[in-house]
């Protein structure tokens, strides 16, 4: 089967041609990691010296490739901006975006895929039509307005979720568990109001296909017929849409990250691009892409495991 | 009766357990006798001598210390050295070091240490300056281990406040990972985009400092976030707190306030039409009206200027120009019609889009310009390409920016000199220039703020820019914090403040 083999090799082109395309939009974009590290007061001969420090006045070829080599030798750089172990800032991050992410993920599945069932059970009643209005409602609110408000909330009614309360894993780790809670559910909330459609658009068309007419002639309860008939034929679009969810949680919300002064995945990235670092950059955007082909992968898997008619080619 | 068992009942059960057991754990603070300060940004080198960012310098000045030390005042006094003489001629400074000096690893500093760290700056051994302020020192003696001898090419009369520069061991060149000096604090960590901390250095000279035994700088860039830090008590201390926020805090909280010994300037591109005519620069001068935008812009919380100098400062300052150009419509209509302008013209002011306060100011400044006729439009522009493209380049029209004061008016001044790189205003005027090389070299400072006063003034007659405000800067902290004080430098002194009960 050459599956496997054949996207591996797509995955290592994408993450070469994103490395190439990520140096490429530096060199356009204006801006000098020298000038914007010693600001205003620096003169001319300071800024060249941390040029040349820097490696910055080298030929641009020169430059990426010796970035690209250093690479190959799983060295990723040091960071202009912070004067550190660009994989060092980029393992500290993501202990940061990683178990958040997990976290909303949990909030996402587990709220987000019974709420559509109940939505989509009361789909011709009352009920449901409010709790449609409630998941679009969810749909609609930017995160950022969701961050502040749970911010000032989780703020007010216990004080011990101040944002900047972020404690390093190992010094205390239900404390620093405990602080990704909230902005973890700023993450969440509006994917579960988006999980909860998609569960219950997909339940309504197929709670009247002939198979689910045929399980109920046959009298089985209706709990069987939702959990071993409907729910396993709903799971392929959930499967994408959740596939589309997680890469987009794994990248870190720049903006959660910013309401909840979360030292994430997000803001290292805000911080790269104004200071036109350009081996944090690179890092991060191979993380980022690295993921997404990754969780696509997983995602085609998924596929075959939950359809067997599926076959990878 | 049999227990239905659904992921759903599990899930909520996980969260009660969560935050409950989450509320226990995180319950006591504990009672440490430590202060937690919320900084806006990640220091750049913890090496003192590669650092240049005033970020990095307003945390570590508390690790680091130099010959002399910045007083609250504005002046210097003693750190390292106990005292030092001058020779009659200006040219030979002798400093004597204090005894009982320990660096943080425990040696004593000597006088090598502080040649060491000297000639590392100024790149005697490298041939790569690490900083421009020591060109004029010729060479430096020790003629034994408690005296430094500097011996100067020529007169220099800021070498003084440029010696307030970390001294660091001889022994030790990975300040970027172990920051090691003499300071009331000694370094523990540095998270990048969470905290750095230091703690209380016991054998500090000054034996009944510091205060506390620990100190957190907190990185919080979103200041949305630092305040409702502080309000929950997260944080003690919030330097640079917005103005109109202060109200906000209430009950438990304190606050001080001063000038920043900052000048906040929109600069005309002398080089471009129609900068080049002093009287359109003066009829923009007497458009702009200033109280207003310190009303509407820094909520009263401003000083006047008049030219490219703060009160912060007072031995060199000269008052009365902010009176200069009161703002005065017709005046500038009038001005603006001798210069061939009578209709106004059409002009861009670009301002660097992180400072919200500029652009905040340029709003303000749009809508005065337009009663004279003046149609500006707002240009944001990113950091990096401000920097880039409008500091260095000079391609701008107009641009509002802030430019740091100092302990010496020196670097102050020398922005308007006409062969200064830096010089992006593009102002140049051989009489300022004189001025700034005579004070250069003038030893008496009584004689040299004579020099300084008159070069303000023919900034603020030549409109060189539209000097606006020194917004003041305020400090909240919780009630129970006490001791802080404040400095004309970007500077966060930790080593005074104690917390009372």
């Amino acid at each position: 089967m050459s599956y496997l083999p054949g996207k591996f090799l797509t995955f290592i082109i994408t993450l070469w041609l994103v490395s190439l395309l990520t140096f490429a939009v530096f060199q356009v974009i204006p801006g000098n990691p020298a000038q914007i590290i010693l600001g205003t007061e620096a003169l001319p001969e300071q800024i060249a010296a941390l040029e040349e420090e820097l490696g910055l006045d080298l030929p641009l070829h020169l430059r990426y490739l010796r970035w690209i080599g250093g690479v190959f030798r799983g060295d990723l750089g040091n960071s202009l901006r912070f004067s550190q172990p660009v994989l060092e800032l980029l393992v500290n991050s993501l202990q940061v975006t990683l178990p958040m992410a997990g976290m909303a993920l949990i909030f996402i599945v587990f709220l987000g895929i019974p709420l559509g069932i109940v939505v989509g059970r009361y789909h011709y009643k009352k009920q449901g039509l409010i709790l449609s209005i409630v998941t679009q409602f969810g749909t609609a609110v930017p995160s950022f307005w969701l961050g502040i408000l749970l911010m000032l909330a989780f703020a007010q009614l216990l004080k011990h979720f101040a944002p900047g309360t972020f404690v390093p894993w190992e010094e205390n780790w239900v404390g620093a568990l405990f602080s990704l809670f909230p902005p973890a559910l700023a993450v969440a909330l509006p994917k579960v109001a988006v999980l909860s459609r998609y569960v219950s658009t997909a339940f309504v068309e197929e709670g009247g296909a002939d198979y689910i007419r045929t399980a109920y002639a046959k009298g089985l309860t209706e709990k069987t017929v939702l959990y071993k008939h409907l729910l396993k034929n709903i799971l392929i679009p959930v499967t994408t849409v959740m596939g589309l969810m997680i890469t987009d949680i794994l990248g870190g919300s720049i903006i959660v990250e910013k309401v909840f002064a979360l030292p994430g995945i997000g803001r290292l990235l805000v911080t790269a691009i104004s200071f036109r670092d350009f081996p944090l950059m690179q890092a991060i955007a191979l993380y980022l892409a690295g993921m997404v082909v990754l969780i696509n992968l997983l995602v085609d898997l998924a596929y075959c495991f939950i359809d067997p008619r599926i076959r990878l080619r | 009766m049999r227990i239905k068992f659904s992921p759903l009942y599990l899930f909520l059960l996980v969260l009660v357990l969560m935050v409950s057991g989450g509320l226990l754990l995180v319950g006591g603070k504990g009672s440490e006798n430590k202060v937690v300060v919320v900084v806006p940004q990640d220091p750049d080198y913890l090496d003192p001598h590669q650092a240049s960012a005033a970020g990095t310098y307003e945390m570590m000045f508390n690790v680091y210390e130099g010959l002399l030390k910045p007083t609250p005042e504005g002046g210097l006094s003693p750190a390292i050295a106990d005292s030092y003489s001058i020779s009659q001629d200006g040219l030979t400074y002798t400093f004597i070091l204090r005894k009982g000096v320990k660096f943080h690893h425990g040696r004593e500093v000597t006088a090598d240490d502080v040649k060491f760290s000297l000639e590392r700056l100024m790149g005697t051994h490298t041939g790569k300056p690490l900083s421009p302020f020591f060109e004029k020192v010729k060479t430096i003696e020790t003629p034994d281990s408690r005296r430094v001898i500097i011996k100067l090419k020529e007169v220099d009369a800021s070498l003084l406040s440029n010696l307030t520069v970390a001294i660091v061991p001889q022994d030790n060149l990975n300040l970027n990972t172990h920051p090691i000096g003499t300071g009331p604090f000694r370094f523990v960590e540095y998270r990048p985009g969470q905290r750095l901390i230091i703690e209380k250095f016991k054998d500090y000279w000054e034996p009944k400092l510091p205060l506390v035994d620990k100190v957190e700088f907190r990185i919080i860039p979103d200041r949305e976030a630092a305040l409702i830090a502080l309000k929950t008590g997260a944080v003690d201390i919030y330097p640079r707190i917005d103005n109109e926020r202060i109200e906000e805090l209430g009950d438990g909280f304190c606050h001080l306030q001063g000038m920043q010994n900052l000048v906040q300037v929109m600069a005309m591109n002398l080089k471009r039409k129609p900068f080049n005519d002093l009287r359109v620069r003066q009829a923009i001068n007497y458009a702009v009206n200033v109280d207003e935008i310190i009303q509407m812009a820094a909520f009263g919380f401003g000083t006047k200027l008049g030219s490219g100098f703060s009160p912060a400062m007072s031995m060199f300052y000269e008052p009365g120009l902010e009176e200069l150009y009161p703002n005065n419509v017709e005046k500038a209509k009038k001005l603006l019609a001798e210069a061939g302008y009578k209709d106004g013209f059409r002009t861009t002011i670009s301002v660097p889009s992180n400072y919200s306060f500029h652009v905040d100011t340029a709003q303000i400044i749009v809508e005065q310009l337009k009663k004279v006729g003046i149609e500006a439009r707002i240009e944001l522009v990113e950091w990096a390409v401000w920097l880039q493209r409008i500091y260095k380049g000079r391609d701008y029209e107009m641009t509002i920016t802030g430019l740091a004061g100092k302990l010496d008016p020196l670097p102050v001044l020398i922005r308007y000199t006409s062969d200064y790189p830096n010089n992006f205003f593009n102002y140049s005027n051989p009489e300022f220039d004189i001025l700034n090389r005579q004070a250069a070299a003038e030893s008496d400072q009584k004689k040299r703020a004579v020099l300084y006063k008159k070069a303000q003034r023919i900034l603020a007659e030549e409109a060189a820019a539209v000097f606006i405000m020194d917004p003041h800067y305020t400090v909240a902290f919780k009630e129970n914090i006490a001791g802080y004080k404040m400095y004309p430098l970007y500077i966060q002194d930790m080593s005074t403040v104690y917390v009372t009960e």
